[in-house]
């Protein structure tokens, strides 16, 4: 049974948190790391190592840079969604990897 | 005189937009339709379609990768599947890749450093749509202006767009760090173009060179005689 006072189907543009939250589903955090694959270059990696070094920071192998994206998502989202949203668009899976974590929000 | 039927997409954070139409229309004599990042359609018959330089989107996530998704890149895929000739010019590269219409990727130059200067390059492979205008061989001059040029792909991918002349052009010295030194690419069908440098600030004298107009005068005899 729709709740008359949620947006009729088709009006994208009314936000989640524009309702009260009683009436939402539960959000769960979710963290996505990226990283790049083994093997690809990061200069950004090695920039970084160089300044380690330079402060005098020893015993530092190597700086791999990645990044790491949070959402706030409803509790009904799958883990198949967040896959699609990983390889779609939060990733380029020429160059990077990518680890999904449900974290307590 | 046939009229050539040119659009340049712009989208938010663009910034060689108007040199492109500037040099498509100079070359063609025909003014580009300018179309924007989010009109989901584009004119109808057209023979050319530019992706300009830029940071669309402010390079947010990748360079790239939010204007590959963006509403009118569903009917530039559309397109380049028609056959289409699309030329994506450095940031315009970067979108061909992330929108799955060129392999591989465009990383952080290897140097760190923004690169801006002329660069020497290598025509590759001039059988294409683009390149019909130099000889084999080629060495011509164009000006770069990047941060992330630097492309990758697999082994295995690289060694099947060198097998099959998909590599259109080469740098003719170190400028990024890119793997074999490409500087730009060809899709399978070879009417999609992807390179780091830019022809169009390349086109007359006052440019400082010229070696940038026989692409753009290529593509256009190559559509009139087609």
């Amino acid at each position: 049974m729709p709740d008359p006072r949620s947006p009729a189907i088709g009006s994208p543009r009314v936000h989640a948190r524009e309702r009260p939250s009683d009436e939402s589903q539960n959000l769960v955090k979710i963290r996505v790391s990226v990283s790049l694959k083994p093997g690809v270059l990061d200069p950004q990696g090695r920039a970084i190592q160089h300044s380690l070094e330079g402060l005098g920071f020893a015993g530092v192998k190597d700086v791999r840079a990645g990044r790491l994206i949070e959402l706030e998502v409803d509790e009904g989202v799958t883990d198949a969604a967040l896959d699609d949203m990983c390889k779609q668009l939060l990733a380029n899976m020429v160059i990077e990897n990518y680890r999904i974590e449900r974290v307590a929000a | 005189m046939m009229s050539f039927r040119a659009a340049v997409i712009t989208f938010p954070g663009s910034n060689c937009d108007r040199d492109m139409a500037d040099a498509l229309e100079k070359v063609s004599g025909s003014t580009p339709f300018r179309v924007w990042h989010g009109d989901a359609e584009l004119p109808d018959h057209l023979d050319f379609i530019a992706l300009p330089g830029g940071f669309s989107y402010g390079d947010y996530l990748r360079s790239g990768a939010m204007a590959a998704r963006s509403p009118i890149m569903r009917a530039v895929i559309a397109a380049a599947a028609r056959g289409v000739p699309v030329l994506g010019v450095c940031n315009g590269f970067q979108v061909l890749t992330e929108a799955g219409l060129l392999p591989g990727a465009l990383m952080r130059n290897a140097g760190i450093r923004f690169v801006c200067r002329d660069v020497a390059l290598v025509v590759e492979n001039n059988q294409s749509l683009f390149t019909a205008g130099y000889s084999q061989g080629q060495r011509i001059t164009l000006p770069v202006a990047h941060h992330d040029g630097n492309f990758f792909a697999d082994e295995a991918t690289l060694d099947r767009l060198e097998g099959e002349g998909r590599v259109a052009l080469r740098y003719g010295e170190p400028v990024n760090g890119s793997a074999r030194n490409i500087a730009g690419v060809l899709n399978s069908a070879g009417n999609v173009l992807g390179m780091m440098p830019h022809p169009e600030r390349a086109i007359e004298p006052a440019h400082g060179g010229s070696d940038g107009r026989a692409l753009f005068a290529s593509a256009v005899r190559g559509l009139v005689q087609a």
